[in-house]
């Protein structure tokens, strides 16, 4: 099993440099650059003052060039200083990635929560009511454009209800604490659960759907068991591999895709870090970020297939 | 013989009642399983297709009783109905009664049906590939079934059931109870089936095509522990086959079923002996003789008609060499001969 990993992360450094080539080369060839920005940003600028700002930030050597200094610094360690801020990179990043895991992770786990057991459910009853529920719930949470949902749940719980704030992790000027974050937690969750549901319930639906049909879930009730027994122990269970895998596949997403929830509830996280960087050319911001989520996509593959061969036994590595 | 051959012509003549039930020697207490007038209806969309009709027979103590038909008969459909295996959302026993211990189960709760299920009624199905759970080891499958039926402590649980592996002929049990399904050999997954059915020492084992999908040599050894197990249980054994071949060696009383119905029934002797109804003779003729030098093997023509194309009169009309106008309007009845025999055909009314 150490073997396979290894041999698996040895694999992976060529697919992570061929993913850094590929968004360097594409942010670059977005019109404008760090420079530009600046220059707009404090107003009249010479052209001369503009060239010289481009090549005090070594924009004027080709990408190519440019990519191999990155990559050279990314070596040792190094992810470059934002042109933004002036920030070193790892440090915005090492700030964000906090409270994007929390609202991611608890994202998944509450979707995890409820759509593991109305898909088992709309699995064993199919056509019943918790069937079409799940259904309706599968079809609005992935059709519904997660900012409409957003503004929706936004008018309701914050603006007409107050119950729930809508923006950021505490309350201005607050010290960090617990219950505040739970409240502020609640829209964002729902809104990101509700777009990861209608995947997650209707792989549980199908996946469970299927075995339940195999010979050996015959076995298990011919056993005497009771049928909740024989649901989960030897259903659900056999059925986990093709969840599992959904909810690999859902990991960019996550990581990178809160996007534009983050952006709407102002929640200081990763996505919304990726938004000013992306809209300001921060060269150095944009890879930094790619760098981290590259990184995670290809270690969570990893620890999927890992986490495979332990879900069936049948599948080993040696 | 658990029963004595208590039936002759004089006595009771040609019974043509439609249901007609299956003589038993009232002093004989050995019957323990009774199937009355079983009908089985499957729905199809909105409609209802009648799987089974009209099964009767019993099963003694320590007796073995075949059933025999080409697939689609309604053999694995009469076995799954005495274990009530199927989902309600698929079909339902529509009529008839199951008697067991003087209990019918067609009417058990479905808490009552579990405490039979693999305690004293279990099953052995056909294709040992896929019947046991591919993500649990043997053990843990094996010793399930003792956890759910009686108050037994893990330690004594993993005895008993080592010690029934090696009743079942599987070297290095101990080993064997911490492995998966797929680390076995298909002969050797059958013997784990085979001993997970009778570990709770069941009165009923119903086997479902066991050796079908095993190959010919592990099938004679796997009819030989069927055949060993059930002198030394006293088990009585229902044992499903579309191979008169095995039948021939492990059965003692046949049934043979065409389309969802009983055909013919007698004891095993008397039914290789003199094979009665056509489709039984056609069963038994289309069997490969060594002696026989012949290039086309006989085959009965045609193929058994779908549910909904039944024909009104005999169901085997449509296939039958002796096929007369009464046998494609009338439904010929299941009339007791002499013995045991009983056969469902105009020509021996």
């Amino acid at each position: 099993m150490v073997k396979y990993v290894i041999k698996r992360l040895l694999l992976a450094i060529p697919i992570f440099i061929g993913i850094t080539i590929f968004v360097f080369v594409l942010s670059n060839m977005a019109p404008g650059s760090p420079a530009d920005i600046i220059a707009a940003s404090s107003g009249e600028m010479s052209e001369e003052a503009l060239e010289e700002l481009k090549v005090s930030m070594g924009l004027d050597k080709p990408v190519v060039v440019r990519y191999f200094l990155w990559l050279n610094d990314l070596c040792s360690g190094d992810l470059g200083t934002s042109t933004r801020t002036n920030q070193p990179v790892s440090q915005m990043i090492g700030q964000r990635i906090g409270p994007s895991l929390t609202l991611t992770l608890t994202s998944v786990v509450v979707a995890l929560l409820i759509s593991i057991p109305l898909g088992v459910i709309a699995a064993i009853k199919p056509y019943s009511f918790w069937d079409n529920l799940s259904s309706a719930i599968a079809f609005i949470g992935t059709s519904t454009p997660n900012f409409f949902i957003s503004l929706v749940l936004i008018y309701i719980f914050s603006v007409k209800l107050g119950i729930f704030p809508s923006q950021g992790m505490y309350n201005s000027g607050e010290m960090a604490n617990f219950p505040s974050l739970c409240r502020h937690l609640v829209l964002p969750v729902i809104v990101m659960a509700i777009q990861m549901m209608g995947n997650f319930i209707k792989q549980t639906r199908g996946s469970v759907l299927e075995v339940l049909n195999e010979e050996y879930i015959k076995t298990a009730r011919a056993k005497g068991i009771k049928e909740i027994r024989v649901t989960i122990k030897h259903a659900l269970r056999n059925a986990l591999i093709p969840i599992v895998t959904s909810v690999g596949l859902t990991v960019p997403f996550l990581i990178g895709g809160a996007v534009i929830t983050e952006q709407i509830f102002s929640w200081p996280g990763i996505g919304s870090l990726m938004i000013q960087s992306i809209s300001t050319r921060d060269y150095n911001a944009i890879m930094g970020i790619t760098v981290m989520i590259s990184l995670a996509v290809i270690l969570v593959n990893i620890f999927l297939d890992v986490l495979y061969s332990y879900l069936d036994p049948r599948i080993s590595y040696e | 013989m658990a029963r004595n051959n208590n039936i002759n012509l004089d006595e009771v003549g040609y019974n043509t009642d439609d249901k007609t039930k299956l003589k038993i020697d009232k002093n004989n207490q050995d019957i323990i399983l009774d199937v009355k007038n079983l009908q089985v209806d499957f729905h199809v969309g909105k409609n209802k297709m009648t799987a089974i009709k009209n099964v009767n027979f019993q099963v003694a103590k320590g007796k073995t009783l075949g059933i025999v038909g080409e697939s689609g008969c309604g053999k694995s459909v009469t076995a799954n109905s005495i274990m009530r295996l199927f989902p309600k959302t698929v079909g339902e026993i529509a009529d008839g009664s199951i008697i067991y211990e003087g209990r019918d189960i067609v009417k058990m709760t479905d808490s009552e049906i579990r405490e039979i299920r693999g305690n004293r009624i279990s099953m052995i199905f056909q294709d040992p590939m896929t019947a046991l759970n591919p993500v649990y080891k043997i053990g843990e499958q094996l010793m399930e079934i003792l956890f759910a039926h009686q108050n037994i402590s893990k330690k004594d649980a993993f005895e008993r059931c080592v010690n029934m592996l090696e009743k079942v002929g599987i070297p290095a049990a101990r080993q064997r109870m911490k492995e998966y399904p797929h680390e076995l050999s298909g002969g050797m997954r059958q013997r784990v089936m085979i001993a997970m059915a009778l570990l709770t020492n069941p009165d009923i084992l119903i086997a479902d095509e066991p050796t079908t999908a095993l190959d010919v040599t592990i099938q004679a050894q796997v009819l030989e522990l069927i055949e060993e197990l059930k002198k030394e249980y006293n088990t009585a054994v229902l044992f499903i086959t579309h191979d008169m071949g095995v039948i021939a060696d492990i059965a003692d009383y046949v049934m043979v079923m065409y389309a969802g119905e009983i055909v013919e029934y007698d004891t095993t002797e008397g039914l290789f002996e003199k094979p009665l109804h056509p489709y039984t003779y056609g069963l038994l003729k289309s069997i490969p003789k060594l002696y026989e030098d012949i290039d086309r093997l006989y085959t009965i023509e045609g193929v058994v008609p779908a549910l909904n194309e039944m024909p009104d009169g005999c169901r085997f009309s449509t296939r039958c060499e002796y096929c007369t106008e009464k046998c494609k309007r009338e439904k010929p009845p299941l009339i007791n001969l002499s013995g045991e025999k009983k056969v469902a055909c105009f020509r021996y009314v």
